[in-house]
């Protein structure tokens, strides 16, 4: 009886999850299987012929894993300095590091390449790269910040009595306590930015060179019915790849650290 | 075998030489000198903050002493950094690593460890013209199993440290230190996490691999039973001040001071007067002791056990004292009774039955009554007069009557009766406040030590009891504080 009382409260959240993921998803599946004449495989068929769709999904992927490795590189050290040392204004600072995420994403992208006309920085490649990185640096840093802040410093003191020095006392006791924060973090920016729509076409130059899949997606949708059919089959391998990694990546992490991750 | 012990006997390998340590300007530890020698078994025993753990820290290199040095084996460590010292330590709440199973939580010293080759290595093929090398991985399985035998944990090498128990990690902190074969073994409250059972199993264990290792251990606790069975050496800490270091025995049977006295053990302590030597007069009632060498009328304080009080049938002969019985409880082997007598409520433990409310008698004999002289007899304090009628104490001014013409800023000595200050529950109430560090109970009243500003100590001697970290109000009205001129001391 208990049981059904409290049932209820979930009912909201049930019905939210219903209306805005599973029936949406159901949807997917509907128009990447269906044509006017029914079910069918032809969506699939011209995805997996289409060349210039392989293209564009191989290099989200590479872009998107370069930049979050590139996010992880420079969130690190940060989160580290403000946990790690004994640094004593460290939530100023990471509220000063997070600030940006309060900003609106236009004007920021705005500001960005006025920046980058005033140090001749032109859109493609780089100026892509970049305005990913500074977009998706903020919420690299919170996971590893806090998962940083949570290793007990016992444990330092252990690795260093059994004496590792202060490199040995990082590489083998801070990094793999840490790794469940990196991962959080990797997968946090990997899946936007796989498929981001605005900051690839902001800075990507307009042409085809640097379109991610984001861009594809809403090329295809906006071609009417057979475009929709193909961008839900396009949308259908994205989210299967990006299972896939959280998946592959959840087991590292769980060999990482048993407690304390965020996955 | 018989060099061995010898050896054992003499060489000290633990020195600490006036270790202070200050934080944020409070002493913690306070001008320790130790020796602790090789092979023994060594306990700091003492209440939590006194300062043991911060001893240990040091020794083991987390903290740098504020002053003075540390020497292991002779050599100088104080500012040596942990890795590079030959001790290992078991933490407090075992701080194994959770990404290691537990084969590589204790493999984890042996493969950071170089060493230099022995020349019979150099001659191999493998080592040639090598100084140093690591442990090879067949050596580090071998020791690896080896210690994990030692700790009765010989199958457990490939579990997970979050399906062990509380008792099996503790064995895995502590195979993971011995296993590097450390100068000294550090053990911080290393049971404290434990059930009371698997406590006493592991002290037994502890006793049992510190036989058979030969390491020194040097194990820090504040439980008294804990230290008096395990250790060759008690060292008792209060107040960042060692207080006394002994055998178990010496510890108990004869406490240098009440406060090792209260710590080790129930005691009855009671404050009297040295008549000469061989007498001694407490509660109104003058007894025979065994001690000598007081002056004369000299206020001191008497402890008794509480095993080593008889209870006698009123009428008895030997009866020293009469009394009633408040309280009985049964402990399992023996009675623990409350009686008072002249005002003071003994604790005494005793096999014979004593109903509430019966009226008995008490004897000590002479050899039972230990003897020691008082901390202190009246509060004093070393300061200025602000005034020609100020004083200052603990950071506070006072306006008192002083029986010459004092001038300000001339140093003066102001002290206070230990009866004639009060302590209030708040802590604004008060002229001065500070925090409770002991109380301990002398018959008719408590004594309390008071910390306050300054570090200045206030011994206060008060009907109630008050509980340790008490943060407490403290009144002195000015008539009772009296100055005397003092001379200026040249350290100052």
């Amino acid at each position: 009886m208990v049981r059904k009382k409290y049932a209820l409260f979930a009912a909201p959240f049930i019905i939210f999850m219903l209306m805005m993921v599973v029936f949406p998803l159901c949807l997917l599946f509907w128009y990447a299987f269906t044509s006017d004449d029914g079910f069918t495989f032809q969506h699939f068929r011209d995805v997996f012929n289409d060349n210039i769709a392989w293209t564009i999904l191989g290099r989200s992927l590479w872009i998107a894993i370069l930049a979050a490795v590139i996010c992880l590189l420079i969130a690190y050290p940060i989160a580290y300095g403000l946990t790690m040392t004994g640094f004593k204004r460290r939530t100023t600072i990471l509220l000063l590091f997070t600030l940006p995420m309060w900003t609106n994403l236009l004007l920021r992208s705005i500001a960005l390449r006025n920046l980058f006309i005033l140090v001749d920085i032109t859109p493609g490649f780089w100026a892509l790269l970049i305005s990913l990185v500074v977009n998706f640096l903020p919420i690299t840093i919170l996971p590893i910040y806090i998962v940083l802040g949570n290793i007990d410093k016992k444990h330092l003191e252990a690795s260093q009595d059994l004496g590792a020095t202060p490199r040995k006392v990082f590489t083998k006791t801070v990094l793999p306590l840490s790794m469940p924060g990196i991962i959080a973090a990797f997968i946090l920016v990997f899946s936007p930015i796989v498929s981001t729509y605005f900051l690839s076409s902001f800075f990507g130059g307009g042409g085809s060179d640097w379109r991610m899949l984001g861009e594809l997606l809403n090329i295809q949708y906006r071609a009417g019915d057979i475009g929709v059919g193909r961008g839900s089959v396009l949308s259908l391998i994205l989210l299967v790849l990006v299972g896939l990694s959280v998946l592959i990546l959840n087991r590292f992490s769980k060999v990482g650290n048993k407690r304390g991750g965020l996955w | 075998m018989k060099e061995m012990v010898k050896k054992k006997n003499l060489e000290t390998i633990v020195e600490l030489k006036n270790i202070v340590k200050v934080y944020e300007k409070e002493t913690v530890v306070d001008d320790v000198n130790l020796k602790i020698k090789k092979g023994e078994f060594v306990t700091f025993l003492g209440p939590s903050g006194c300062g043991k753990t911060t001893l240990l820290r040091m020794i083991a290199g987390f903290e740098t002493p504020t002053s003075g040095t540390i020497y292991l084996e002779g050599k100088n460590v104080t500012s040596i950094p942990p890795h590079k010292r030959n001790v290992n330590t078991v933490f407090q709440k075992y701080a194994l690593f959770p990404h290691l199973d537990v084969f590589n939580n204790i493999a984890f010293g042996l493969k950071l460890k170089v060493f230099e080759t022995t020349e019979q290595e150099r001659a191999t093929k493998q080592y040639k013209n090598k100084k140093t090398r690591r442990f090879t991985k067949s050596e580090i399985k071998k020791k690896v199993d080896d210690a994990l035998a030692l700790v009765n944990l010989a199958e457990y090498g490939h579990r997970d440290i979050d399906s062990l128990s509380g008792g099996q990690q503790q064995r895995v902190a502590i195979a993971r230190a011995i296993v590097n074969e450390p100068r000294v073994l550090l053990l911080d409250e290393p049971l404290g996490a434990l059930d009371l059972k698997m406590r006493k199993e592991m002290q037994m264990e502890l006793k049992r691999m510190h036989n058979e290792l030969g390491i020194t251990f040097l194990y820090v606790t504040h439980d008294q039973e804990e230290a008096l069975t395990m250790s060759d050496t008690i060292v008792v800490i209060n107040d960042g001040v060692i207080q006394q270091v002994g055998t178990p025995k010496q510890i108990y049977d004869e406490p240098s001071n009440a406060f090792v006295a209260d710590f080790i053990g129930e005691s009855n302590i009671i404050s009297g007067i040295m008549l000469q030597d061989f007498k001694v007069k407490f509660l109104d009632t003058i007894f025979e002791c065994s001690d000598k060498g007081f002056t004369k009328n000299q206020p001191i304080d008497i402890v008794i056990r509480p095993e080593d009080i008889q209870i006698l049938k009123p009428k008895d002969k030997k009866v020293q004292l009469a009394g009633t019985v408040l309280s009985s409880t049964f402990m399992g082997t023996y009675f623990e009774k409350i009686i008072k007598a002249n005002e003071y409520e003994f604790t005494v433990q005793t096999m014979d039955e004593f109903k509430v409310g019966e009226s008995v008698g008490l004897a000590i004999k002479p050899s039972d009554m230990h003897i020691m002289k008082k901390e202190a007899i009246i509060n004093e304090y070393q300061t200025y007069a602000r005034g020609e009628d100020k004083v200052e104490i603990a950071g506070t001014d006072f306006e008192i009557s002083p029986t010459f013409e004092m001038e300000k800023g001339e140093p003066v000595l102001a002290s206070v009766e230990f009866e004639n200050i009060e302590i209030l529950d708040d802590p604004d109430e008060g002229t001065i406040s500070g925090h409770v560090t002991s109380t301990i109970y002398k018959g008719t009243y408590y004594q309390v030590k008071v910390w306050a500003q300054n570090d200045t100590l206030f011994i206060i001697h008060t009907p109630t009891e008050w509980d340790i970290d008490d943060h407490v109000g403290i009144r002195i009205k000015p008539e009772h504080i009296r100055v005397e001129k003092r001379e200026e001391n040249d350290e100052e």
